[in-house]
């Protein structure tokens, strides 16, 4: 899967999650960035994450991605 | 439906649908769809439910009008400080959608052992609760988990007491203490949890009383809570529970009957106590 494509899928799980069709994320988008994105709401991103990709995000990685660029880098590595 | 009727004139349902737990997108589409269908209009959620964007989606999948539903939400307890309730309280409408919510509470007290000025807190997120009501944010205000330490010490500057306190309430925990200290202060009781761990629809009282009334247990504790003049919020997500938690209008429990169920030993509680420092308490917001 390229990167773009990732962030193409990436991009429909964020505006499902957030039931907002204007947003798009970036290598360097961070939670500030998107409105609502709070740690309850993180739970639902992952959720959607898992549900697109079809894998499990282990916990530690859920706490410690820091952008969305380190999230799309999980996505490649789990998606190997 | 029946309706309570709080200080302010604002009614509630005395039946109304929990959504502790219901995260799941496809699933809360279902059970909001099956909940109205039914005849539920009051839908109870919280921002620490990671739920309300996932209700906004599902009145809007099932074709349900902001005006027909009363739609309840709650701070978290991570929260603290006038313009901080003022903000978290505007970004959980935005949320939902809508410019005002039918009821906000407080969803946990700044605990005692955890804050040395938890009474300030505690005093200064009233003040902007009271603010989002006056200026129309939210028709009625409240609180949830708040015992009679939090109630009375929050007596001392509230200008406006709240509408509501909701506590976990069932047969085998009554927290009589706290119903008393609310009924004198004209405050509703709503009751979280009304059926209890599974381990209180076994009891055998209620058994029996099912038996008697030729209803489910699950139908006798509810109707127990309506009658101690509780709004109970049950949440099931299976369609036939949902449509029979609501029909607990056809039958009465005789005042013997309450009675045998309010000796029932304390047994079904969560165990989430509002004194209590607990793990959430360190989730940041």
């Amino acid at each position: 899967m390229t990167r773009e494509k990732v962030f193409e899928r990436l991009n429909n799980v964020f505006r499902e999650v957030f039931d907002d069709e204007s947003i798009e994320v970036f290598d360097e988008t961070v939670a500030d960035d998107i409105d609502g994105w709070d740690s309850f709401e993180h739970i639902n991103v992952v959720m959607g994450i898992e549900d697109e990709f079809g894998f499990k995000i282990p916990i530690n990685k859920v706490v410690s991605m820091k952008n969305v660029g380190e999230m799309v880098d999980l996505i490649l590595e789990m998606g190997k | 439906m029946e309706y309570v009727r709080l200080r302010n004139g604002v009614e509630l349902p005395k039946v109304g649908l929990g959504t502790w737990q219901i995260v799941e997108r496809s699933l809360m589409n279902d059970v909001i769809k099956s909940a109205y269908d039914s005849g539920y209009r009051l839908i109870d959620f919280a921002k620490a439910y990671s739920n309300e964007i996932a209700v906004t989606k599902a009145l809007r999948e099932a074709g349900i009008g902001r005006e027909e539903v009363i739609l309840s939400d709650k701070l978290w307890r991570t929260v603290f400080g006038y313009e901080e309730v003022l903000d978290a309280c505007k970004q959980s409408l935005k949320k939902l959608k809508t410019d005002y919510f039918d009821l906000y509470l407080i969803h946990w007290p700044a605990s005692i052992s955890t804050y040395p000025d938890w009474a300030e807190k505690n005093a200064e997120n009233w003040r902007a609760m009271e603010t989002l009501y006056k200026e129309g944010y939210v028709k009625a205000i409240g609180v949830s988990n708040f015992n009679v330490r939090y109630l009375s010490k929050l007596r001392e500057t509230a200008s406006i007491m709240p509408f509501v306190n909701q506590i976990e309430l069932h047969p085998g925990l009554l927290q009589q203490d706290i119903v008393d200290f609310c009924q004198k202060e004209s405050i509703q009781m709503e009751a979280s949890s009304p059926l209890g761990s599974g381990e209180v629809l076994k009891q055998e009282t209620l058994v029996r009383l099912g038996d008697k009334y030729g209803v489910s247990t699950a139908k006798i504790c509810l109707r127990w809570g309506i009658q101690k003049g509780f709004v109970v919020i049950p949440k099931s997500t299976n369609p036939e529970r949902i449509a029979g938690n609501i029909s607990v209008f056809d039958f009465e429990i005789s005042s013997d009957d309450m009675r045998l169920i309010d000796e029932i030993p304390y047994c079904g509680g969560i165990g989430l106590n509002p004194d209590d420092k607990f793990e959430f308490e360190t989730y940041e917001v």
